[in-house]
């Protein structure tokens, strides 16, 4: 009895801190976006759901949502495939690879608009790394982020560069938590790497992938912001405009907080969908 | 099979592995080593082309930048040493704040299950949303509580962040740790919390250490609330490089800017230095242990 | 753990304490020791450097004359606008005195955060009529009332590289493709015949060397942050009506649409990358010797001559925008755009209101901004008939200087605005983006204005027609008797 009284105790701070810090802003957030409210006027009027009709007639809106799931699917799905192979060679053993490991995992542990303040001038048309390899190799300079059709790409490749080394590891340690005895009865009984790979190791390694993939994609989709603010700000035009950069743009560069707030929930709306969508392919814990 | 022809291809399969390692660690590295070469460079090597691969000036250049990284705003410096300040407190506060809630919180759910399935809930929730959708309505609560643009503000809102983060991270310490241990705690007097204190806590230390890492790395590096909630009284470190980007009336004086995003990544790449081993477990949540 | 809720009260007790000191009511001054305003401290919001280095310069001064401190709240230029303007709604008060682009006058003088200056003026004179008249009626002054001074007038001119264009081959050769004297352009289509025959590839020959790199015509800022801002100034020659007088956009009337057609065609002849350029890419193609014309403000003239800067050093030439010919009357109708001037201005909330007077005053008088525009590196430029007509006062001198300051009048004259009415950030951006989906081909100008339109349209609903019509409805009016508005 005791226990429990004082089980309930210990959490106690902890939930309320989540009543007022995470749950409380989020209903305010609902209940902004039934309103209109273009600041600098004081007073937001109650409009129901008229932001969240004029949502399905933005078309500004579609497209950000078209580009932010091409983002993810396309850095996350390249990310995998590299990640993997890479996991896959490695799985043989690599010593020393503790060491390399913090290195190759710092891309990730920095702020993310660190890596956009580092890929900034590499991208430069006169200066940058980029052409000058290019140049070396006999190839044209290319326009990198001032070109529409490069804008986005070019997000991506920060992108792929920064995690890729991460799901290499965990991908890694996934063929490295698998059980040895299987995949050498397999190979003196004269089955092929592939198959191995097929049979054996792949369903194995299904839960790993999972979480893996699910988790990449959660990220990439809510929290890609900060360097594509540092370094496009959904420019060319709207050709690299995420949603989140949009929203930004919306709520504070504009200031229309009922409609700005009314996008977010969307958008929230939009991943529970998306990870309801990957469980139901995927059938993972 | 020979024995010769399987020790070949086994040479050449280690080569292979090896040389992708290599590989791998080249393409991690080599935009952060050459962010790190520019902040010895001086401006003119650094907007040049060809590229400057080894900088002439560098006592000069060290000086220049560093000079005008830390010198504050008022004197047309780019304010580095306050925004270091900034940065460090807002982590550091927050760090204490998110453990001092989370560690009671986590040896309860650890020991009793408190919250069940709520919980579980609770945390995935938490990771999911997207944190753009709470930026709007901080906004506007931090401006009627008069918060916007101080440090507390920002510590409020990243223990948003970190609180599921470490409850979790902590949970998982927690349970590892054998009931025993506080059992015959409890047997020889001790009350519940006394034995957490006494006994668990600090055989969980270095779990405690961990989480603590990891706060402090979410608080250091965010930049979307620290942008949007802050003007002009608390500028942490990511808040301060677009503005040195996009100055829109000169030119953007790089060698000072890498100077600072060197600073501010370097406790982060320290930090996975010595955390290597747990890197992988705080980035995916405790989903995947290494 | 207890710290965050102890600092919490302390914070609510603090604003508790400030929030009464804000009820006492400006007292006059007192006069002492010759300072009238010893002891007053002001803080100035002021884009970072190198914007508030004149303002920094003069911190001595300010202190001498008038006994006032001045405490710098440097801004990031990106977020400039939403700082000052949440420091507003919030009542904050972290203001004293604002410097700030003179296109968000409608979201600060319109909405009431600007204490009018009027009386002011009246006890104090600031040498007003000198200030040229662009500056007065659409950076200074709100529905009549004086609510600002400039800080720094911007202005765009032609630079041209004087050497290319009077050498005797060059000059021939145009002859011979053109039908006309190659010199600093008069209309738009002699700019873009310009911009062509400059345009050139390597191993052919420029001014009788041959080239090993690209060279080009031209270099613009289509950058997202002002593109709108090269569309404007040919807009203004154009056309020059954004709205009608019942706030319907008119930004795509058939001339405004053949403005933008004028800007796609001659967007073959920037240097790479044109949709990324800034305002230092800009500067730094005619410095460096990459192309033959720019648009740019007035510092580039001044760093033209600066060995360190240039290295086309006098080889520039200064000219006003080219205009449109009057098919009739064959009268050439010119604009210059004017983006991006700043201007000071006095917040609500400041408790010495008079003081930040004298000091906006004494910053923009003849004597002090006419150090501020023509020091080196200040980045302040001529907004005054004073900075114009005394060369010999420049502090900053060279070749050419009277060339450069009758170009500068001659653009002043026909000085064009941006938007000033609120929300003109959101309109301009909105010109921005379909100016360079323009540009990229990707649609039409006629449906890139369109676009420009109906979204202007809407944010006109959103802001409120009545407000938006009724600011509009003063901008027009300064225009019109600046004679900035076509019958279109």
């Amino acid at each position: 009895m005791r226990d429990r009284t004082l089980a309930r105790l210990l959490v106690l701070p902890c939930a309320l801190a989540i009543l007022i810090l995470g749950i409380f802003p989020l209903i305010y957030a609902l209940h902004l976006s039934f309103h209109s409210w273009q600041l600098p006027s004081l007073e937001p009027q109650f409009v129901g759901l008229e932001n969240y009709a004029n949502i399905l007639q933005d078309k500004r809106f579609y497209w950000a949502i078209v580009r932010s799931c091409f983002f993810v699917v396309t850095t996350v799905g390249i990310q995998f495939l590299l990640g993997f192979t890479g996991a896959f060679v490695l799985s043989r053993g690599v010593r020393g690879l503790r060491l390399i490991g913090s290195l190759l995992l710092a891309p990730v542990m920095i702020a993310p608009v660190a890596v956009g303040a580092i890929w900034l001038p590499l991208f430069d048309i006169n200066f940058g790394l980029l052409n000058y390899c290019l140049g070396l190799i006999g190839l044209g300079k290319v326009e990198w982020l001032a070109t529409p059709t490069n804008a986005l790409p070019c997000l991506m490749l920060i992108d792929i560069w920064q995690w890729t080394p991460f799901m290499l590891l965990i991908l890694l340690a996934g063929f490295q938590s698998i059980p040895r005895e299987p995949l050498e009865a397999a190979r003196i009984g004269g089955a092929s790497e592939w198959r191995i790979l097929r049979s054996i190791s792949l369903p194995m390694l299904t839960p790993v992938i999972g979480i893996a993939l699910l988790l990449r994609g959660i990220d990439s989709f809510g929290k890609f912001f900060d360097t594509a603010y540092l370094l496009t700000r959904g420019g060319p035009g709207t050709s690299s405009e995420t949603l989140n950069l949009y929203i930004y743009e919306v709520g504070f560069k504009f200031f229309r907080l009922g409609y700005g707030a009314a996008l977010s929930f969307t958008m929230l709306l939009l991943a529970l969908v998306g990870i309801a969508v990957f469980f139901k392919v995927f059938r993972v814990e | 099979m020979s024995y010769r022809r399987r020790s070949n291809a086994e040479t050449m399969s280690r080569a292979g592995r090896y040389g992708l390692v290599v590989l791998l660690l080249a393409f991690s590295a080599s935009p952060i080593l050459w962010m790190l070469l520019s902040t010895v460079k001086l401006n003119i090597e650094i907007f040049s082309d060809p590229p400057v691969f080894i900088p002439q000036h560098i006592p000069q250049a060290i000086q220049e930048n560093w000079e005008h990284a830390l010198a504050p705003r008022s004197q047309g410096g780019l304010g580095g040493l306050k925004s270091i300040g900034d940065s460090a407190i807002i982590a550091v506060l927050n760090t204490l704040l998110v453990i001092v809630l989370a560690v009671p919180a986590a040896y309860s759910v650890a020991r009793f299950k408190t919250g069940g399935k709520h919980f579980i809930i609770w945390i995935i929730s938490q990771r999911i949303l997207p944190p753009i959708s709470l930026v709007l309505p901080y906004f506007l609560l931090f401006r009627e509580l008069r918060l916007l643009d101080t440090h507390l503000g920002l510590i409020l809102i990243y223990t948003t962040f970190n609180l599921p983060l470490a409850v979790w991270l902590l949970q998982g310490f927690f349970a590892k740790i054998p009931k025993e241990v506080e059992e015959a705690a409890l047997i020889g007097g001790c009350s519940r919390v006394k034995a957490l204190l006494r006994v668990t806590l600090p055989l969980a230390l270095p779990g405690v250490a961990v989480t603590m890492l990891f706060c402090f790395i979410f608080a250091w590096n965010e930049f979307l609330f620290a942008v949007m909630l802050t003007r002009s009284r608390v500028i942490t470190l990511p808040a301060i490089i677009p503005g040195l980007l996009y100055t829109g009336s000169m030119e953007p004086r790089f060698g000072p800017l890498f100077t600072l995003t060197a600073v501010s990544i370097f406790p982060i790449l320290l930090t996975a230095f010595v955390l290597q081993k747990y890197v992988i477990r705080g980035l995916t949540f405790g989903a995947i242990k290494e | 753990m207890r710290w965050p809720t102890q600092s919490l009260l302390l914070s609510s007790l603090a604003a508790v304490i400030s929030l009464s000191s804000c009820s006492r009511t400006g007292q006059p001054e007192v006069h002492v020791d010759g300072r009238p305003y010893s002891g007053v401290t002001l803080n100035v919001g002021i884009e970072a450097a190198p914007v508030d280095i004149a303002l920094r310069n003069r911190l001595p001064r300010i202190r001498e004359e008038l006994g006032v401190e001045i405490q710098i709240v440097p801004l990031e230029y990106g977020t400039l606008f939403e700082k000052i303007l949440t420091d507003f709604i919030t009542g904050t008060g972290s203001f004293d005195i604002v410097v700030y682009f003179a296109r968000y006058n409608g979201d600060y003088m319109g909405a009431g955060f600007l204490r009018s200056l009027d009386e002011y003026v009246q006890e104090y004179p600031p040498d007003y009529l000198d200030i040229l008249p662009a500056f007065r009626k659409l950076y200074s002054e709100w529905e009549g009332r004086i609510y600002a001074l400039p800080y720094d007038g911007d202005y765009f001119l032609l630079y041209y590289r004087k050497d290319l264009f009077g050498h005797p081959e060059e000059r021939s050769d145009f002859k011979q493709r053109y039908g006309y004297d190659l010199g600093p352009p008069d209309t738009w289509d002699e700019w873009l015949d310009i911009a062509e025959f400059f345009t050139r590839k390597p191993g052919e020959t420029l001014a009788g060397e041959v080239l090993t790199d690209n060279f080009y015509g031209i270099s613009e800022y289509w950058g997202r942050a002002r593109a709108y801002a090269w569309f404007l100034n040919r807009f203004g020659s154009y056309s020059g009506l954004f709205f009608d007088e019942n706030m319907e956009p008119r930004i795509n009337s058939p001339s405004a649409v053949a403005a933008l057609e004028h800007c796609v065609q001659s967007f073959r002849y920037n240097t790479p990358g044109p949709l990324g350029h800034t305002w230092w890419n800009v500067r730094e193609d005619l410095l460096f010797g990459k192309v033959a014309m720019i648009f740019g403000w007035p510092d580039v003239g001044k760093a033209a001559h600066e060995p360190t800067q240039s290295k086309v050093v006098g080889k520039v030439g200064f000219a006003p925008s080219p205009g449109v010919r009057d098919p009739d009357t064959g009268a050439i109708r010119r604009a210059t755009a004017l983006v991006s001037g700043r201007v000071m201005a006095v917040s609500q909330s400041c408790q010495n209101p008079e003081a930040a007077y004298q000091v906006i005053r004494l910053m923009s008088s003849q004597d002090v901004s006419m150090t501020n525009i023509s020091e080196a590196n200040s980045h302040c430029d001529p907004f005054r008939l004073h900075h114009l007509d005394h060369p010999e006062l420049w502090k900053v001198r060279f070749d050419g200087l009277e060339e450069y300051l009758s170009a500068s009048r001659a653009a002043l004259d026909v000085g064009f605005p941006e938007l000033t009415i609120p929300g003109a950030e959101e309109y301009h951006d909105v010109l921005s983006r379909h100016v360079q989906e323009a540009l990229q081909r990707s649609i039409s100008p006629q449906q890139a204005l369109d676009g420009v339109a109906t979204e202007w349209r809407a944010i006109t609903r959103r802001r409120g027609l009545e407000a938006q019509r009724r600011a509009w409805k003063s901008q027009l009016s300064a225009m019109q008797q600046l004679n900035l508005v076509p019958s279109d």
